[in-house]
């Protein structure tokens, strides 16, 4: 088109092609919006006539029952949640509608703009408007996809006669789990209970796996990088070795050849009194009388005292550039306050903690603390296999702070400790954290392959409860909640993080 | 006396010729010595490390081959004698090879796979190797093509004259291979359809994406594989069952999917904005400009990251173990409960062959990620 | 209305997957050919593969003779294997037809979980095994002991009654596949490995040393095992249900696979009956009349398909015991076809 042209344009908005080509954009707005808002209608009343005496029937009760929920806390955390769930799909047609509303709106501003537009421009090519179009496009096919599964899913649980719901939760479980920890669970408990040790045997597991995960990837990552050749060697052998074979597999080996071989109880391996055998590790289990609290005390006021010392030694550092020992006064603090104050209380109140120390009473070792064989080889593979991605993760964040950084360093006369602890770890930190929380995360998913070898964590007791209940439905959306949460909360922390170190780097 | 002495001059004219470094650093030595004995701690260590591989390479070497058995019909080869026990008892292995290949796939089919396998390998070398012609051409064969190829071999077409082997015959390295490889192809292009999307500027399309990306990354493969063999029936119509193997199939498949679109997501983010910019000015409407100038830039930067998911969905395969498909893993699992092999070293035996082929798979393809990093490295700086 | 919606709304969305009228099972599994039968994982005796994947046992011969009833085709079937824990989610998602799997009779099964179990066909009780050199000759004295077994079941749940009954403590160590529980309990991990009776004989085949473990004597629960329909589909129940009855019917009748040819020119009217000389039951229930003969023909009796599987005569060497018919000792009882 000619600049004269787009000139007259320009100057008789009023021109007739240009009101027509209006009226036409105009029509072809509101029969693609129609279009889009009869089809998404159709699938929503498809829904409405599927799941008629289904779901949808029930929802006005289920409604009701949050309210009366809210009010009245009675059957457990899941059971109030799915409540929720049912809430918010029961309010899914308002988002509907409020999104329609939103590209209403959208769309009229798009008519209402005041570029001006050539007569003969087709709306179809027109960036914006096919955004649109597209959004629009996309969340109806989805929302009559989503309507299509839960019509689905409603009319097989009608045709099985199973109304979906968590009430379930508050039954009698019915069945043993053989590590109970935090709660008292018994056969007589509800499956809410059970589902609860699960959750709770997860998180231990993925607690202990990611300290001793730290640990064996400092230390191969500080290994990959020592001057010493074998010994780097040695760490990157390790690292191929576990990176590259499968999990599940590691567990398998760990469980099936180095743990079940051990003697049985009553050739218990020995150390102290300690006993190792094929039913696990039993170790004397420490029983704290009242006293112990000042123990407890001394050990809070001695974290508090530290961390009291360390602001005021920072600032006396920062006024008169003394510098003042905090990690040695703490440490004393820390574990010196308590120490004594074991040693005074056992004094003049006897021992504040006394120890129940496993014996073999018929077929196994009874009382002390144990730890079940499949706890011990989820850790150990979950540890060693995290443990070598963590090496690598270690290893590029040192790798990744420049070696200018050390020379600077050294020659502002810092000593060897202390460059490593002002300017070298807090560099690499800022590279290694980010990965190492996912790594961290990856482990908690992976806790989940505890299923393979019978540790009760929440995939295998939820488990069990899905079969003996016959709920599927609810008992997956648990996993996935729970799992979901945990990868939320993590990445909420990572972007925190992120946002704190940001602010640092200036 | 003294004034004799000052008057005599001596100078050279000519340099000295450099002296060898002194011999301990230079050459082996000198290497050993700088690596491995610079220091008592040091020297300690090497000690240590050397003592260390000195147990593992002895116990493998006995164990793998020094007393093990690799012959014989049943147990009683491998069980202890006289008191003493064998290592690694290969005839197991060795009796169980080819279920372990293939789990119960008819003998006199075998063929189908290993021409697919063979076929496999021919179109998939030259798209390996960055200088190799024809890269279009090949592409087009292996994921357009070469599926096709793979249903009808392993599936069979009874009108081809190939009967049908049922899904449920298949099984070991086989579907191992298969579970990954069908999981790589279909969630490449969603992997792409998501990053896209969540880099879009459309907010629904863009939210979509997100909650779909999250969703998959936040819950283990596990759950998504029970969720795929419990629920994925229940969401059909009443009618329609899919397959064993379709199931998790479509579970794996998504799931890759969320974690393609991540890598692909760090390509796209790679690519400087002047390439967006240039490509708009030209005029090119959205798909263009990302099929023809975006994409192609950025999966060729994430290539060593969309090897490292194949790695790690290789290595996931061995999950369909649990809700009982007989991959790899599940078949040798399975085959460990038979008492006509239970020896003390017969399940050691097996995890060490599985151990093995895994590694060789994954290490191998870690290597060529490795060098394809470096290769795209060089190539990118000027 | 709702199903024409339902059918639109299905091809809008996925042009591929059609959603056709709901069909009777019977006619899905005449339609595909076969019929889909859901057996354990490998117990041998009630159904078990062998090298080459042919199954053979009690409830695989259930399964034939629901084959043979519908096609006159005892190999017109194919097995699933399933774990305790996926049995019924796979009959309740119709990935299978049928299920015959050691399944226990419960009430919560019965109607909380949708299914319809069709009669039993093997009437047992849980056990426990322990080793002999435990010294062990009562399930009362298993106080403090660890105990093997599988999720998913009702052994889980009795053993938990058991023993918070009789007030004593155990650990339970709950697997999800039966061989996992195997390899465990031989491999030393639990003390105690606790199934149905029937079960443990058939496991104890797969352990190193079978002679190495007694079966204690007490039977701690009643699990009557039988064959596993869905609800909903009153024409397939019925045909289950009635392969069962006819083959008990069948012997105590005295119709084997041998005389039945013969059998045929009874006088006996409930032979007649039986055989569909007389009378149009086959028919009435969508088979042919000689649904039964094919049965007695094709796969036995209850009493051969019992002595091939499990009787005294083979590995298993379980007696017919309270499987006896209701005439000879036992309970096996068949209402009349007439
Ligand atoms: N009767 C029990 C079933 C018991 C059961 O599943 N037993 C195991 C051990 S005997 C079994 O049959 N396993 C075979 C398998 O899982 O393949 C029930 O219905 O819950």
């Amino acid at each position: 088109m000619s600049t004269a042209a787009r000139a007259a344009i320009r100057q008789a908005p009023e021109a007739p092609e240009e009101l027509r080509a209006r009226q036409r954009r105009l029509v072809l707005v509101l029969a693609l919006y129609a279009s889009s808002f009869i089809l998404f209608w159709w699938a929503a009343s498809a829904f409405y006539y599927r799941s008629y005496g289904g779901l949808w029937a029930d929802l006005a009760g289920w409604v009701g029952g949050i309210l009366s929920a809210l009010v009245n806390f009675e059957g457990g955390f899941f059971v109030w949640l799915g409540r929720i769930v049912v809430a918010i799909l029961s309010v899914a047609p308002l988002f509907a509608a409020i999104f329609f509303v939103g590209m209403g709106y959208r769309l009229a501003r798009w008519l209402r703009d005041e570029h001006p537009r050539p007569a003969s421009a087709n709306p179809l090519f027109d960036r914006h408007f096919r955004g649109i179009f597209s959004e629009l496009f996309v969340f109806t096919a989805l929302a009559a996809f989503i309507w299509w599964i839960t019509g689905n899913t409603v009319e097989n649980l009608d045709r099985l006669g199973k109304p979906p719901g968590f009430e379930f939760l508050n039954n009698t479980a019915g069945f043993g789990i053989n590590q109970v920890l935090f709660v008292d669970y018994t056969e007589t408990s509800s499956y809410g209970k059970a589902l609860l040790v699960g959750v709770l045997n997860t998180l231990v597991l993925s607690f202990t796996g990611i300290v001793l995960a730290t640990i064996i990837g400092f230390i191969i990552g500080i290994m990959r990088l020592s001057h010493n050749w074998v010994i780097s060697k040695l760490a990157a052998g390790y690292v191929e070795f576990f990176r590259n074979t499968p999990l599940l597999l590691q567990i398998f080996v760990w469980y099936n050849v180095v743990l079940k071989p051990l003697p049985g109880p009553r050739q218990s391996l020995e150390i102290g009194s300690v006993f190792i055998n094929n039913r696990g590790v039993y170790a004397p289990k420490p029983i704290f009388t009242d006293a112990w609290w000042f123990v407890v005390a001394a050990f809070v006021i001695g974290i508090v005292a530290s961390w009291i010392i360390a602001r005021w030694a920072h600032r006396r550092q920062m006024e008169t550039g003394r510098p003042f020992p905090v990690l040695g006064a703490a440490l004393a603090l820390v574990f010196g306050l308590p120490v004594i104050t074991w040693l005074l209380v056992s004094l003049f109140a006897g021992s504040p903690v006394h120890f129940d120390y496993p014996q073999l009473r018929g077929f196994n070792y009874q009382g002390g603390m144990r730890i079940i064989p499949e706890f011990m080889a989820m850790l150990l593979a979950l540890s060693i296999y995290t443990g070598a991605f963590i090496g690598e993760i270690v290893r590029a964040g040192i790798q990744a702070v420049p070696h200018g950084q050390t020379e600077a360093a050294l020659s502002l006369g810092l000593t060897r400790g202390q460059m490593l602890r002002l300017v070298i770890i807090p560099q690499a930190l800022r590279v290694i954290i980010p990965p190492l929380t996912s790594q961290y995360l990856n482990l908690t998913k992976n806790s989940s392959l505890a299923v393979a070898i019978a540790y009760p964590d929440l995939v295998a007791v939820g488990g069990i409860v899905l079969n003996q209940s016959g709920h599927e439905l609810e008992v997956i959306a648990i996993w996935m909640l729970v799992y979901l949460s945990i990868s939320l909360a993590t990445s909420a922390f990572m972007n925190w993080y992120n946002a704190k170190m940001k602010l640092v780097e200036r | 006396m003294t004034t004799e002495t000052r008057r005599i001059v001596f100078y050279r004219d000519e340099m000295l010729p450099p002296k060898p470094p002194p011999p301990a650093t230079t050459g082996v030595i000198g290497w050993m010595r700088r690596n491995l004995f610079s220091d008592w701690w040091n020297t300690l260590l090497t000690f240590i490390g050397l003592y260390i591989i000195w147990l593992i390479v002895s116990w493998l070497v006995d164990f793998a081959i020094l007393s093990a058995v690799f012959t014989g019909e049943d147990r009683n080869a491998c069980l202890p004698k006289n008191g003493v026990e064998v290592g690694a008892c290969w005839a197991f292995v060795n009796a169980r090879f080819n279920q372990f290949m293939d789990g119960f796939y008819p003998t006199d089919q075998e063929w189908r796979y290993l021409l697919l396998y063979a076929v496999g390998i021919v179109l998939l070398v030259p798209l390996l190797i960055p200088k190799a012609p024809y890269k279009g051409l090949n592409a087009l064969l292996l994921f357009g093509a070469y599926p096709l190829l793979a249903y009808l071999l392993l599936y069979g077409a009874p009108s081809l004259g190939l009967p049908v082997v049922e899904t449920t015959q298949w099984g070991g390295l086989l579907l191992t291979l298969v579970i990954a490889s069908v999981g790589i192809v279909i969630s490449l292009p969603l992997g792409i359809l998501f990053a896209l999307g969540r880099r879009s500027e459309l907010p629904v399309i863009r939210f979509l994406s997100i909650v779909f990306i999250e969703f998959w990354r936040g819950v283990p493969l596990i759950t998504v594989l029970f969720m795929s063999s419990v629920m994925l029936p229940l969401f059909l119509p009443e009618d329609v069952t899919l397959d064993k193997v379709i199931r998790p199939l479509v579970g794996v498949a998504l799931f890759a999917a969320a974690y393609m679109a991540e890598v692909v997501r760090g390509g796209l983010q790679a690519i400087p904005k002047g390439q967006y910019e240039a490509a708009q000015a030209l005029g090119l409407t959205y798909w263009r400009m990302m099929g023809l100038i975006i994409l192609p830039q950025a999966l060729k930067l994430v290539i060593p990251g969309i090897v490292n998911t194949f790695i790690g969905l290789f290595k996931d395969t061995s999950l369909v173990s649990i809700i009982g498909l007989f991959d790899l893993l599940g078949i040798v699992q399975s085959a460990l409960s038979d008492p006509k092999w239970s020896t003390p070293t017969t399940a050691a035996t097996a995890y060490l062959f599985l151990a093995l082929t895994y590694w060789l798979f994954c290490f191998g393809m870690s290597r060529y990620s490795i060098f394809m990093e470096r290769y795209l490295h060089t190539g990118h700086k000027r | 209305m709702k199903k024409l919606i339902a059918m639109a709304l299905g091809a809008v969305v996925f042009a591929g997957v059609t959603a056709t009228a709901q069909a009777g099972t019977l006619e899905d599994v005449k339609k595909k050919g076969f019929v889909q039968c859901g057996v354990s994982q490998g117990l041998p005796g009630f159904s078990n593969p062998d090298d080459k994947g042919n199954w053979t046992g009690l409830d695989v011969d259930f399964c034939r003779a629901v084959a043979a009833a519908v096609f006159g085709d005892p190999n017109k079937v194919k097995f699933t294997p399933l774990s305790a824990k996926e049995r019924f989610t796979a009959l309740r998602s119709g990935e299978v037809d049928l299920l015959a799997r050691n399944t226990t009779w419960t009430m919560q099964r019965d109607t909380e979980l949708g299914l319809n179990f069709a009669g039993v066909n093997y009437y047992d009780g849980q056990g426990f095994m322990v080793r002999k050199s435990l010294g062990v000759t009562s399930a009362l004295q298993l106080n403090g002991a660890a105990v093997c077994t599988n999720t998913g079941t009702t052994t889980e749940l009795n053993v938990a009654d058991f023993f918070r009954s009789h007030k004593m403590q155990y650990e339970v160590v709950a697997f999800e596949k039966a061989d996992e529980v195997v390899k465990a309990y031989d491999e030393g991990r639990c003390d105690v490995y606790t199934t149905d009776r029937s079960g443990l004989a058939a496991q104890r085949l797969k352990l190193k040393n079978p002679d190495e473990h007694i079966i204690l004597p007490e039977i701690i629960s009643k699990e009557p095992l039988g064959p596993v329909v869905r609800h909903g589909d009153d024409q397939w129940f019925d045909i289950v249900k009635w392969t069962l009855f006819a083959m008990v019917n069948a012997e105590e009748l005295g119709v084997t696979s041998k005389n039945v040819d013969e059998m045929k020119k009874s006088t006996n009217p409930a032979i007649r009956r039986l055989l569909g000389v007389e009378g149009k039951f086959g028919e009435n229930i969508g088979l042919t009349n000689d649904w039964a003969y094919n049965i007695v023909k094709m796969v036995g009796n209850y009493g051969e398909v019992y002595e091939r599987n499990v009787g005294p005569k083979t590995p298993l060497g379980l007696a017919r015991g309270l499987n006896a018919l209701w005439n000879k000792g036992g309970i096996m009882y068949a209402p009349p076809i007439r």
